[in-house]
């Protein structure tokens, strides 16, 4: 039973704005598609009590006062080649 | 000069304040050792020579002044190459940040920076942490220095290889399923992965939110517990990081010999299974031998959904991994030229990931994608709270489990190439991950000339007792890891 078929992988690639090859493509496909089949052994157990975990650490909120406050303010431009005006310069979106 | 396999952050804190030695000189041998072992070993991707060679001169000059200095101070580290540190490159062993300059410090870079290390250079990895070997480097292969056919495991391969080949005297890497204690275990170092929540992960390149850690690999347990309580506590920048108190680090650095020999240590028998290789069998029942010597209590334990740990974690990490590395979009990071229109833009720039990044990205779109969600990572987080229940209820009647590292000695190079038989690799460590306790891998022998591949056996403590596991592994190296 293929959960992964050519026209699923074309999507999620697509999904995933990953530009895939003929040749990447059809070894992706084997390879998802025996990853999917080990994944059938948690398919078997009964978690029907079991709230889900959402992560490792206690969950509760984090949270600080209401005032900017930002030290890394200037930074981020250097992750950003191109500037104009103080402006930072990105493809046109819309 | 003393030889630069001697050192250990201790040693060279003696060092340097018994004025054997000057900061200067160690961290120019270094460089020296660096500029011939690595160019077969290949632990390095870059390294901060200029920076490094200033600050130690700084570190010498404040020494002669008679000013004090912390025990950190001068020692030469190695950084994985996901950890941010300003003005170098943060390349994460991806072409799509071949040319990325970090704009800023990690935190663990700056607690480290305020006690006067000194950071040779940035480490190889397995492309964005993902991988057993650091093969899936974008950038090139990382060589075992026990065996250099053989993969330095992965994903800190770059790190764990710098320290055991002599190359620096510590070095931090990160852990999300195994990328710090599995590649300890195969190049004879010690390494540990911290409790979730007890280093802070900004500026560590996420790979995966819930399970990540950035962690010690070093020569001893000893520069283990110094390093580590260096780089812990709250963060604001890391809302997940969590408020240690001074005893915490109290109890590490001087460990009670009288507490640890009471701790009671659990076999699960989930572990000891048939696909052991020869050598770790005989490893590990030398190590079964040794603790029994020192004392401590055993006790045979289960731990019951252990085998669907491996399904719950490639489920929920690439879910995480697809999240995280969305943000390489060809426009922050790193710009591509594409004149089309902004689709194109994002396709064509992540077409410079490797083959296991995509892979991992869309088989995390595959698990999160509608139809699909709740019949694999609605499951697994579920199966997640098993796993971790298994755990809690395990450390009602012992402190701490013992376990190998990881069921092989390092493999030769290529051995691998099916991706399943890569992650099988971590069925030990993963588990500790998705559960967030803090573990440690130990060289069972001193491995340091002897012609035997290393074998690291697995301590996991209870969340935040750090001390159990470091202490354990300080009172097993004094009697069995003894260093010339």
């Amino acid at each position: 039973m293929s959960k992964i078929n050519d026209y699923k992988l074309k999507h999620l690639a697509q999904l995933a704005r990953i530009e895939l090859n003929a040749e990447e493509e059809k070894q992706l496909i084997d390879d998802l598609e025996k990853i999917i089949n080990y994944f059938s052994d948690i398919q078997k157990l009964d978690t029907s009590q079991i709230p889900p975990e959402i992560s490792a650490a206690q969950s509760k909120n984090v949270f600080r006062k209401d005032q900017a406050q930002n030290p890394y303010q200037n930074q981020g431009k250097e992750d950003f080649p191109e500037e104009e005006n103080g402006f930072l310069k990105v493809p046109k979106v819309l | 000069m003393t030889p630069l396999h001697h050192l250990t952050i201790k040693k060279f804190n003696e060092g340097l304040l018994k004025k054997e030695f000057k900061a200067l000189e160690i961290v120019q041998a270094f460089f020296d050792h660096i500029k011939e072992r690595d160019q077969e070993i290949g632990a390095y991707l870059s390294l901060n020579e200029e920076n490094a060679i200033k600050q130690a001169e700084e570190i010498d000059l404040k020494i002669a002044r008679g000013k004090e200095i912390d025990v950190l101070s001068g020692v030469p580290l190695a950084i994985k190459d996901n950890i941010l540190i300003q003005g170098l490159p943060a390349t994460a062993a991806s072409k799509i940040l071949e040319n990325y300059i970090a704009s800023y410090d990690a935190t663990v870079v700056k607690k480290l920076k305020a006690k006067g290390s000194i950071f040779l250079g940035k480490t190889n990895l397995d492309e964005f942490a993902m991988g057993s070997s650091t093969e899936n480097s974008a950038f090139k292969i990382t060589k075992n220095p026990s065996d250099p056919e053989r993969v330095p495991g992965g994903s800190s391969g770059g790190s764990a290889a710098a320290v055991a080949g002599h190359m620096a005297i510590a070095a931090l890497g990160s852990d999300t399923g195994g990328s710090i204690r599995q590649p300890a275990s195969f190049c004879g170092v010690v390494g540990l992965k911290p409790t979730y929540g007890a280093v802070s992960r900004f500026g560590l390149i996420a790979m995966a939110s819930s399970l990540d850690q950035i962690g010690p690999l070093t020569k001893t347990v000893e520069d283990a517990a110094i390093l580590f309580t260096a780089i812990c506590g709250k963060d604001e920048f890391d809302a997940t990081s969590v408020n240690l108190d001074e005893n915490f680090c109290k109890e590490i650095l001087n460990p009670d010999i009288d507490y640890i020999k009471s701790l009671t240590i659990g076999i699960p028998k989930e572990y000891f299974i048939e696909g052991l290789d020869a050598e770790t069998q005989k490893a590990m029942e030398l190590a079964i031998e040794n603790l029994k010597s020192l004392g401590l209590k055993f006790k045979e334990i289960s731990l019951p959904h252990t085998p669907y740990a491996l399904s719950t974690y490639y489920i929920i990490m690439p879910a995480e991994v697809s999240s995280n590395l969305a943000r390489f979009d060809g426009i922050r990071y790193s710009r591509i030229k594409e004149d089309k229109n902004l689709l194109n833009l994002y396709f064509k720039n992540k077409a410079l990931f490797g083959n296991e990044t995509k892979r991992r990205i869309i088989l995390g779109t595959f698990v999160l994608s509608s139809g699909y969600y709740d019949a694999y990572y609605k499951k697994a987080q579920e199966v997640r709270t098993l796993i971790k229940k298994d755990f809690e209820e395990a450390f009602q009647n012992i402190d701490v489990i013992l376990t190998p590292t990881s069921p092989t000695v390092a493999f030769k190079f290529g051995e691998k190439k099916d991706p399943l038989s890569m992650y099988l690799s971590d069925i030990f460590t993963i588990p500790v991950n998705l559960a967030g306790l803090p573990a440690i891998s130990i060289p069972v022998k001193n491995y340091h000339q002897i012609k035997e591949l290393p074998v690291g056996f697995q301590l996991i403590g209870r969340h935040f007792k750090e001390r159990d596991i470091l202490g354990i592994g300080q009172f097993y190296e004094k009697l069995f890891l003894k260093r010339e």
